[in-house]
């Protein structure tokens, strides 16, 4: 008995020690939190589960606690290091032994396959700059389902939901990868928008701790799949089609541990369990909105059956939000400044719809229209195949309705307020709402059915990859960066002080940029905005940001911009670093 | 060895951690190898222009009669091998000055000069970048650009 305990407060031990070595110590780190810790609390609360079910609970538990990290790493993470190595020790100490039951099997062969594929992926989307990189992504895709069928193994089915993560974001893992490779130095700054936010400020103050190096951003992505792998086996009966396509709505939804908490909010909700599913919805908005956006609906419709429970606890969560969530107020805070110029009755409706198809300089690229279009098709399908309606089904079809009908409004308060203003601030209605849609797909329809569900991952997989058809931004940031960081090192050694003003398409570089004094400037901000700062403004971002046609810069912004990018003083291809005040 | 990584753990905390730090190893180093790749496979130069001190601190726009802007031309080259290079700086489309600069893989390059402003106008300051490829210039396309104004 006391043989396995030293076993666990060994290994406890060793990783904790190990936390502290340079670099490696985020993996072992991880390993501590998301492993040994939620091992112990399941021992200490006598859960008897078993395989990737105890191992995905353990990975959820290492994330719900991540909050209190948010907290104390104010004074230091090295204290929240401390508060899990003694909390697991503690726990491990006074519980019963648990035998571990924990298969994680995987042949030989299809690893091998996964790596290469994973590699070639990589490499591909760097050579391959054109529309051709959807037959070599079709072919890889082809050959991982087909080993994911032929060899059956959950640990494949988690590496290549990985995989297809990866694959949406390649941009921000292998930046910070080349990043690491050129000696960037690397800083973040946390917003004061996410002060709210304790979960997400906890990931990022271990991040900082851990210079935000890539192994750390690779160990909780790893973990974060175990227990998204979970909840789609909760949600979905352990099938992969399912979790397929629902990691293709929502890989690019953002704030994966926010959203993973709404999922288990609307699993709870499903089972009637109404405090946890609250508990869920509570500490989801610790780690953004778009945990409520997607179990909210769901979660509160689920309360109908008592109106004054209802209306209670919706008045208490919303005034809740509306005070803790610093991201909502600021969404009310942009409507309410824009409130005077939106009009919505018809004819301002029909002359919006008419000016977005119409004008060409305006037009947003191929790719929206693809992921509009694809997103839209579960719904479709879920609103004409579905005959059978419980009161699951119906809370599911009334909360993709208002998701879908919310994505309707943000898109013309969009369209209405900033003409083509890119915000994604629409999508974060419209993927929650193509989620419900394939939730209640499968809870309906029958087996004859899953070949519909193949033909809809390619489609989702289109859709989900990265603006291939949008050049400038497919050319400067997906492939260039390279060349970015090279602009960046000299950037480093000659910039001394001032303001460094970067666009929009240096965006996924925004840690990086944050060693300096940089600011992101606006899409729809004039120069003029800018100018009355003191010292010389450095801008680092596209050269003809002033005279291309762009989907994200509005005329009168292009000319106040012409006026001012006169001097350049370093010149790296796409990016160029112009003086703009002496 | 037909399943390399399968482990079947009966109490075996110890092989479940190893077994993901495996698995999470075995990502990150596909991950480096292809950043590694495109690393290599991605190769070329920067230009900039700044003041004496090769940083942007005293960088002035504005000079006044007979006085002189000091400069210098820094280079960062990412070609994996040493290149020769041609810096040519032009001022209203006169050229004044020819630099040659051998520059290392991933390395700063230097090189200053000083131009004296006679008249009062606004000077027009290029540098171009070119390569020397066998005793002939190929223009790379890199350029930058001051406007000065002499009062």
């Amino acid at each position: 008995m006391w043989a396995n305990r030293l076993q666990l407060l060994a290994v406890a031990t060793a990783l904790f020690g190990a936390s502290f070595i340079p670099y490696w110590g985020s993996l072992a780190f991880g390993l501590l939190q998301f492993t040994i810790f939620g091992e112990a609390v399941q021992r200490f609360l006598r859960w008897d589960t078993k395989g990737y079910e105890r191992l995905g609970i353990s990975a959820g538990i290492g994330l719900a606690v991540m909050p209190l990290a948010g907290v104390l790493c104010q004074i230091g993470c090295i204290y929240w290091f401390i508060v899990i190595y003694i909390s697991t020790m503690i726990l491990a100490a006074v519980s019963k032994p648990h035998h571990v039951e924990l298969k994680l099997e995987m042949n030989t062969f299809p690893l091998v396959v996964y790596l290469i594929l994973l590699w070639a992926s990589l490499v591909t989307i760097y050579l391959v700059r054109n529309p051709l990189i959807y037959v070599f992504f079709l072919l890889y895709i082809s050959i991982l389902l087909y080993i994911n069928f032929r060899y059956k193994s959950e640990l494949l089915q988690i590496l290549t939901m990985i995989y297809i993560y990866i694959l949406v974001y390649a941009s921000d893992f292998l930046i910070r990868i080349i990043s690491e490779t050129f000696n960037i130095a690397i800083v973040i700054k946390i917003p004061t928008t996410y002060s709210s936010f304790l979960g997400h400020i906890g990931l990022l103050s271990i991040s900082v701790f851990y210079q935000y190096n890539s192994l750390f951003d690779l160990t909780l992505l790893f973990y974060q799949f175990l227990f998204m792998n979970l909840l789609f086996s909760k949600l979905f009966y352990n099938n992969f089609i399912y979790k397929l396509l629902s990691l293709l709505i929502l890989a690019k939804y953002g704030f994966i541990t926010s959203w993973l908490f709404g999922l288990y909010a609307i699993y709870n909700s499903i089972r009637g369990r109404t405090f946890l599913g609250l508990s869920a919805l509570l500490l989801s908005s610790l780690f953004g909105s778009r945990g409520l956006i997607l179990g909210g609906l769901p979660v509160i419709l689920s309360l109908v059956k008592s109106w004054r429970r209802l209306v209670i606890i919706t008045a208490t969560g919303t005034i809740l939000l509306g005070i803790f969530n610093d991201y909502i107020q600021n969404y009310y805070m942009i409507i309410n400044a824009f409130s005077k110029y939106i009009k919505l009755d018809l004819t301002t409706i029909i002359d919006i719809v008419i000016q977005f198809l119409i004008r060409n300089r305006l037009q947003p690229p191929l790719d929206f229209f693809i992921l509009v279009i694809v997103y839209i098709l579960p719904i479709l399908l879920s609103l004409f195949l579905i005959k059978q309606r419980n009161r699951e089904t119906i809370i599911l079809i009334v909360s993709m309705i208002i998701l879908f009908i919310m994505f309707g409004i943000m898109m013309l308060f969009r369209l209405s307020i900033f003409e083509n203003f890119a915000s994604d601030l629409p999508y974060f209605f419209l993927y929650p709402s193509s989620f419900l849609a394939i939730l209640i797909l499968s809870k309906v329809l029958n087996r004859k059915f899953h070949k519909l569900f193949l033909l809809l991952i390619l489609f989702f997989f289109i859709a989900s990859l990265p603006k291939f058809f949008y050049q400038p931004f497919y050319e400067s940031i997906f492939t260039k960066y390279v060349n970015y960081f090279s602009l960046l090192v000299v950037f480093d050694k000659v910039y001394v002080k001032g303001t460094l003003l970067y666009d929009y398409g240096s965006y996924p570089f925004r840690a990086y940029l944050a060693t300096y004094n940089a600011t992101m400037t606006a899409e729809w901000a004039p120069s003029s905005n800018y100018l009355s700062q003191k010292g010389p403004i450095f801008y680092l971002g596209s050269p003809d940001i002033a005279n291309r046609p762009m989907y994200f810069y509005l005329p009168h912004v292009q000319k106040s911009w012409l006026n001012v990018l006169r001097n350049k003083i370093i010149d790296s291809d796409q990016y160029a670093v112009f003086l703009l005040k002496p | 060895m037909r399943r390399f990584i399968g482990v079947v753990s009966h109490g075996g905390v110890l092989w479940v951690v190893l077994t993901i730090a495996f698995l999470i190893s075995a990502l990150y180093l596909t991950l480096y190898l292809a950043a590694l790749f495109i690393k290599q496979t991605e190769q070329g130069v920067v230009l900039a222009l700044t003041d004496e001190t090769c940083k942007t601190e005293n960088l002035r726009l504005n000079y006044k009669v007979g006085e002189a802007g000091n400069y210098c031309i820094v280079v960062y080259s990412y070609y994996t091998s040493p290149k020769p290079f041609a810096a040519v700086v032009l001022l209203n489309n006169t050229q004044l000055h020819t630099f040659n600069l051998t520059t290392d893989p991933y390395t700063l390059t230097t090189a200053r000069f000083t131009i004296k402003f006679n008249k009062t106008g606004t000077y027009v300051l290029q540098l171009k970048l070119f390569e020397v490829r066998e005793a002939k210039l190929v223009d790379t396309g890199r350029a930058v650009e001051l406007n000065i104004h002499v009062g």
